[in-house]
């Protein structure tokens, strides 16, 4: 497994901040909320979650706005969103620094900057991606030279409680019995993930406390 | 109104649920069975390969416009692929008309994964010369009628469409740079993986539902589309959220689109030689 780097509160303004670096890959996340949302946007038994996701290096295109997709249903199912109702929570999510782990990265950025929030969340949840070298071996956290190399990348997020999968996504092919075992080995993973979650936060209350 | 649709309207989840405690969903169905599809390829004479597909009452179509193009600079011996997916306002009223939506999108994305993933095309089989000209081919999915399951038809109106290309010859003279184009469509685009997609939507942890509806996906948390090639390889799969499920779920899912591979391929195939021995 790469290292993980994290700090919580990095932007002063924003209601819940975090830094978070995988390997070579670092995305900031902020989240504000809940508060104030437009008209069209809003919901009279929920909370409208707003996801906004940009590269390090050029614009956001298609892939970029999947992403997102995929990043914004992750953490609407986390989060309480019926507490709320008629608010907003934005998630902004800017990668720093680029090494193939945008998402990974991003989905465990999002859920410190959540919880730094003090945003309730029914459980937190944490994102690990494998990638299947040309040699059959399964690498955790590759980087992007390793994904170019690779046949198939997976991405799993696991939710904290019982490490259940709470989204899925694949590129490239491979079979049943391979995916299993990315499975298996990515949610051991979580497990440490979860860990450095929980360390980081214990850190920044102990800090508060002193 | 009889009484029925009185209560649909009044308490939608308790009608949806009363169905599912019979394992039945509202139209009829059992959880495990899918609708019945049609195919039709050839439907649109203008372009080089064409599909109409329906799924129940989902009616996607898709068009394969060829066009020659400059190999970009760093592939100078690849041609181009780009898949489009359009949700106009006609196809239901959840979506607006103006910029691509979240859904078309996610829809587009989905079906380039699929692409790369499966490795079912040569690109440098598209390359007509090096460096000076290609095919570029634009694959415009628009969805006609939007009732559930989005992905699935528009993945198998792609695919139908796709072996339904015929392309014209092409030659290209080196000294006085000057291309000609034949004028018969001849040429097949070949295909080295036929991928078919199964999508399921998540109702609880014990229940889902194979071929969602409209009404199935919005009574559902979350759908998970499942994509296998020929040999019940895994090529991608797709969850973005919504209820947990577990191990042996996955598993379950994979032998359920296993199933759906034989059918569908099946399907495609009798619609190409239906339109060869028409035309």
């Amino acid at each position: 497994m790469s290292q993980h780097l994290c700090e919580i509160g990095y932007l002063s303004r924003s209601d819940g901040s975090s830094l978070y670096c995988i390997g070579g890959t670092v995305v900031l996340a902020s989240v504000n909320g809940p508060g104030d949302v437009k008209a069209s946007n809003r919901h009279y038994n929920r909370t409208q979650l707003d996801v906004c996701y940009s590269p390090s290096t050029g614009q956001s295109m298609i892939g970029e706005r999947a992403l997102e997709s995929v990043i914004s249903k992750t953490i609407e199912q986390a989060i309480i969103v019926h507490l709320h109702p008629r608010t907003a929570i934005n998630v902004t999510l800017q990668e720093m620094q680029s090494d193939g782990l945008a998402l990974s990265t991003s989905i465990n950025a999002a859920c410190l900057a959540l919880l730094d929030a003090g945003v309730q969340m029914k459980s937190t949840f944490s994102a690990v991606t494998c990638c299947i070298a040309s040699s059959g071996a399964i690498i955790l956290e590759p980087t992007e030279a390793e994904i170019k190399e690779s046949s198939a990348v997976v991405t799993f997020v696991f939710d904290g409680l019982e490490y259940n999968v709470l989204s899925a996504y694949q590129d490239g092919s491979l079979d049943s019995d391979t995916f299993n075992l990315c499975l298996i080995k990515c949610q051991l993973a979580a497990k440490d993930i979860t860990a450095i979650f929980r360390k980081t936060i214990e850190d920044k209350h102990k800090f508060d406390k002193s | 109104m009889t009484s029925m649709e009185i209560w649909k309207i009044f308490e939608p989840d308790n009608y949806y649920k009363s169905f599912l405690e019979q394992n039945k969903r509202p139209d009829g169905r059992g959880l495990v069975d899918t609708r019945p599809i049609t195919i039709k390829v050839g439907t649109v004479n203008t372009a080089e390969g064409s599909a109409t597909v329906r799924i129940g009452h989902t009616a996607v179509m898709c068009g394969v416009k060829a066009e020659l193009a400059k190999p970009a600079l760093r592939k100078p011996n690849e041609g181009f692929i780009v898949p489009n997916v359009e949700l106009y306002p006609c196809c239901s009223p959840k979506f607006k008309a103006g910029p691509p939506g979240e859904k078309a999108m996610e829809a587009s994305q989905f079906i380039k994964n699929v692409i790369i993933s499966s490795k079912m095309l040569n690109l440098e089989e598209l390359c007509i010369k090096s460096n000076k000209l290609a095919w570029c081919l634009y694959c415009d999915v628009v969805c006609l009628n939007y009732d559930g399951n989005l992905l699935d038809a528009a993945l198998v109106s792609f695919m139908a469409a796709l072996q339904n290309v015929k392309l014209p010859e092409v030659t290209y003279d080196e000294e006085t740079e000057r291309i000609h184009v034949g004028l018969d469509r001849s040429i097949p685009v070949i295909l080295k993986a036929k991928p078919v997609s199964t999508t399921f939507t998540l109702w609880s942890e014990e229940i889902q539902l194979i071929d969602p509806t409209a009404e199935d996906e919005d009574q559902g948390s979350g759908e998970v589309t499942v994509v296998l090639l020929e040999d019940g390889k895994m090529c991608t799969i797709n969850k973005s959220g919504g209820q947990l499920i577990t191990h042996e779920t996955l598993d379950l899912f994979v032998r359920h689109g296993k199933e759906q591979i034989k059918k569908i391929n099946d399907c495609i195939e009798r619609a190409l030689i239906e339109q060869m021995d028409a035309s």
